[in-house]
């Protein structure tokens, strides 16, 4: 019995300890965004991005990379990559306050306004609940859950008295797994859904994918969309208030 | 959604705890609005002024009153004045604004009206104030007024001319172009050669485009005689007002009604002489006058607020020594001639190191004349921020003075306060104390920092694989749990279970004691050993008793158990062996012992795979 634990568990402890540390980019790559750092400060915001780019370009994805070339860009009037670089910074770190002011204050600057649609208390409450647990915190809750639930049943085989206790704790830690795992899987789904940012001063959306189409929206630089489909060189995109139509995909940048 | 923050869940979680709190709070902010009129009797074509007084904390938030005119009335204007009033208790400070509206209606027809109720709008909620009902009578059998003057009965064109003679209504203004602000004087009065009875006002000018202040009003006639053009008048002093212009341009000043009763004692005879009672009714109206009002001129100096006049101004300070954060009452007063009532706050000196609060101001005026002079006193709360010997500096007020035509500067001197410092940390009046941080701009938060190393971030911890084998961890948990118990219940219940699973540990014990035999060199301990932890294991395996087990029965028990015949031959001649030494010791080298455990140790291991 024990070599069948050792022969499993212990591997697969380690490739799970592997999976979950992080991987660190080479000091090359480092001294390169460090660099960028420099001609930022000194105010030379064109090779502070060139040098932020090389370190995405060479396939790091550090929020840190993104929020500083997000910086550079805004500092260069290129509002719409300053945008971009901000929402990619935030996917990697959720929650992190610097990105979400400079990107608050970024998408003031944007012609096209999302109008927020009035929401009930209740609404706004699950929303802010929602918003407050980042993917990653989820996947925690998730696993601390797991772990609760799989102590508790196995305290429970252990020592079966006190059935009540394990009972009460066990109907606890189930329902608290159910919930931050149903948050996860639609946090994740949402996640997933491609999204984009308009890099050209204006974008015409048309009801079809072609430019002979009737035009139905003008987007403008900084726009975040969702992409829904694609075909040849055009991407349906579905705005915030639900608004539809088919944008060249030269015009934005996925995030 | 992601620009949400944590903190607006408790920021929301606060608001609805502060929300159900506030319906409290509310209350204290109350407005109180007051009607009332001048007169509730008035005769048709009088007027009638309904003043809406609303007092507040914050006049900001309250708006002006509405008041609906009642059919039979006319709205021929209204004004409005501001008071506040500010004490301090015991450090808590309180501010109470009063706004007073006032609304001039004009009866038109007889009957009885109710006038208000006023409503204002106070955050989002209407405030309606009392109703006043009025009672409109019909005029007191005088005529309607007629070109002036004239009179209830026909008359013909020459008495009409003689009477515009001997009895007329002058308007005298002080000059007839003045600038916006300045004080003009009008002087009306009565000249007649009559005698005259029941003399009344009939319509009273409203004055539209300056501010009236009535200097002078005539409660009886007090008859002068004066001469003009060679005749001699009695004369009478009815009005002095002193007229501010509020706006620019050409103003026609209404005319002055009066209606009076002629006594027709010299012209008039009837039958049987003298009539004491046959008078004429008579309407008097003074001259059209109009007033050019020239707008001030351009380059008024930084903080006018619209002085017009000659002013001086000084400043006193009292205590004029305090602990810190003790208040001092400062008073600066306004003193000259001018529109005094339009006279706004003196500039408060910048960066004085005192914190002032909003002034309690007072104005006395004294009627000289047709002028109106006087003084406003504006009352300040201020509180030194430093000890030491601190200097007040000067208050400054801009004016214009219309009779050099250009514009002053007045200052107050300054004063110096002896401030000691308090016993005790200054008690600040509450909320009131410092200036709030203010935000002068906005940019974008700067640049991360550099770094020594930088992760690779690109995978979310559901996006990797090792957090989904990490999952696994507690399912081996329960598994090993499970198998846990049931051992230690067959342990308990299960003798040959409980024998087997410490055939190992219990050969290994034995083994390790021949060991330490074999080092010190103990031949026969050495043996006896290594015989009985090799019996007691197969003993142990097959659930024997090991006493008095040989290696014949052992060997029938290892075949009937389906050993390999090469293990049971290697036990047999373990035991051989073991025999051999008891029996003839001494003849057996270390190394032949260290041969035979090694051989023990490999068979209790086959020994264990196949039993």
């Amino acid at each position: 019995m024990r070599t069948v634990i050792e022969r499993l568990l212990y591997p697969l402890v380690a490739v799970a300890i592997l999976g979950v540390n992080a991987i660190f980019a080479s000091d090359a790559l480092v001294a390169l965004y460090n660099r960028g750092n420099e001609h930022y400060r000194a105010g030379d915001f064109d090779a502070a991005i060139s040098a932020y780019e090389r370190v995405v370009a060479q396939g790091l994805n550090n929020g840190e990379v993104y929020y500083n070339l997000g910086n550079a860009y805004f500092k260069n009037a290129q509002l719409g990559r300053a945008i971009l670089s901000y929402e990619r910074a935030l996917n990697l770190m959720p929650g992190d306050r610097d990105v979400l002011a400079n990107l608050q204050f970024a998408n003031v600057q944007k012609i096209d306004r999302e109008n927020e649609d009035e929401v009930n208390i209740l609404t706004r409450v699950l929303q802010s609940v929602f918003a407050f647990f980042t993917l990653d915190a989820l996947a925690v809750m998730v696993c601390a859950f797991v772990f609760c639930v799989g102590g508790v049943v196995a305290c429970w085989i252990y020592l079966p008295v006190r059935r009540l206790l394990w009972g009460g704790l066990l109907v606890v830690f189930v329902g608290g797994f159910l919930g931050s795992a149903a948050m996860l899987a639609f946090k994740a789904h949402q996640h997933s859904i491609p999204k984009a940012i308009i890099l050209v001063d204006e974008a015409i959306g048309r009801s079809g994918p072609g430019s002979d189409f009737l035009q139905v929206f003008t987007l403008h630089e900084g726009t975040k969309v969702e992409i829904e489909r694609v075909e040849g060189g055009w991407l349906l995109v579905r705005l915030h208030s639900g608004l539809g139509g088919w944008v060249e995909a030269r015009a934005l940048e996925r995030i | 959604m992601t620009a949400m923050r944590g903190r607006e869940v408790w920021i929301f979680l606060c608001g609805v705890l502060f929300a159900l709190l506030w319906t409290q709070e509310a209350d204290a902010q109350d407005v109180t609005v007051q009607a009332s009129v001048d007169r509730t009797r008035v005769e048709v074509g009088d007027l009638i002024q309904f003043t809406v007084e609303v007092e507040a904390a914050q006049m900001g938030s309250v708006s002006a009153p509405q008041v609906p005119t009642p059919d039979g009335m006319q709205l021929t204007g209204s004004t409005s004045s501001t008071s506040m009033s500010v004490s301090i208790v015991n450090g808590a400070m309180t501010t109470k604004r009063t706004t007073a509206y006032v609304f001039s209606f004009r009866a038109q027809r007889t009957g009885t009206y109710v006038l208000g109720p006023a409503q204002l709008a106070h955050e989002g909620k209407t405030i309606r104030s009392d109703q006043v009902r009025v009672e409109v009578v019909k005029r007191s059998g005088r005529p309607q007024t007629r070109p002036a003057p004239s009179t209830g009965r026909s008359m013909g064109r020459s008495e009409i001319r003689e009477i515009e003679q001997n009895l007329f209504l002058q308007a005298i203004p002080e000059k007839r172009v003045v600038y916006v602000g300045e004080q003009v004087g009008v002087t009306y009065k009565l000249f007649t050669r009559y005698d005259l009875r029941n003399v009344q006002y009939g319509h009273v000018p409203t004055f539209t485009g300056f501010w009236a202040e009535t200097v002078f009003d005539a409660q009886r006639l007090n008859m002068q005689r004066e001469v003009v053009d060679g005749r001699a008048f009695n004369t009478a002093l009815l009005k002095r007002l002193a007229l501010f212009p509020t706006t620019a341009g050409k103003h026609a000043l209404e005319q002055l009604e009066v209606n009076c009763e002629i006594v027709a004692g010299r012209r008039s005879r009837s039958l049987f002489g003298f009539d004491p009672f046959d008078t004429q009714q008579v309407t008097v109206r003074s001259g059209d006058i109009e007033i050019e009002v020239k707008p001030l001129p351009a380059g008024a100096p930084k903080g006018f607020g619209g002085a017009v006049g000659q002013f001086e101004m000084r400043a006193e300070a009292i205590p004029g020594t305090v602990k810190a954060g003790d208040p001092v009452a400062v008073k600066v007063v306004v003193q000259g001639a001018g529109n005094l009532h339009a006279i706004a706050e003196p500039a408060r000196p910048e960066r004085s190191g005192f914190k002032f609060y909003d002034p309690k101001t007072n104005l006395e005026t004294r009627k000289q004349g047709t002028r109106i002079s006087g003084q406003k006193t504006f009352e300040y709360v201020a509180i030194p921020q430093k000890a030491g010997q601190v200097i007040l500096p000067p208050f400054t007020l801009a004016y214009f003075d219309p009779g050099q035509g250009r514009y002053k500067t007045v200052q107050t001197k300054s004063i110096a306060l002896h401030v000691t410092p308090g016993e005790l940390a200054p008690q600040p009046v509450d909320g009131l104390r410092g200036e709030e941080v203010r935000a002068l701009g906005s940019d974008i938060r700067y640049i991360k920092p550099d770094r020594i190393h930088l992760a690779d971030q690109s995978l979310l911890l559901y996006q990797r694989s090792g957090f989904w084998l990490l999952q696994l961890v507690p399912v081996f948990g329960v598994a090993g749990a499970y198998a846990y118990r049931r051992h230690r219940v067959r342990l308990e219940g299960d003798v040959a279970y409980a024998r087997r699973r410490r055939s190992r540990s219990e050969a290994q014990r034995r083994l390790g004691k021949a060991k330490g035999l074999l080092e010190a060199g103990d031949s026969a301990g050495f043996h006896g050993e290594v015989h009985r932890s090799l019996a007691q294991f197969v003993a142990d395996r097959t659930n024997l008793p090991a006493a008095g087990l040989t290696a014949d029965q052992i060997g029938a028990v290892l075949v009937d158990h389906g050993v390999d015949a090469q293990v049971i031959a290697g036990v047999q001649d373990v035991f051989g062996q073991c025999d051999q030494a008891r029996f003839a010791p001494g003849q057996i080298s270390a190394e032949q012992m260290q041969a035979l455990f090694a051989q023990t140790e490999d068979l209790i291991g086959a020994l264990e795979r196949c039993i």
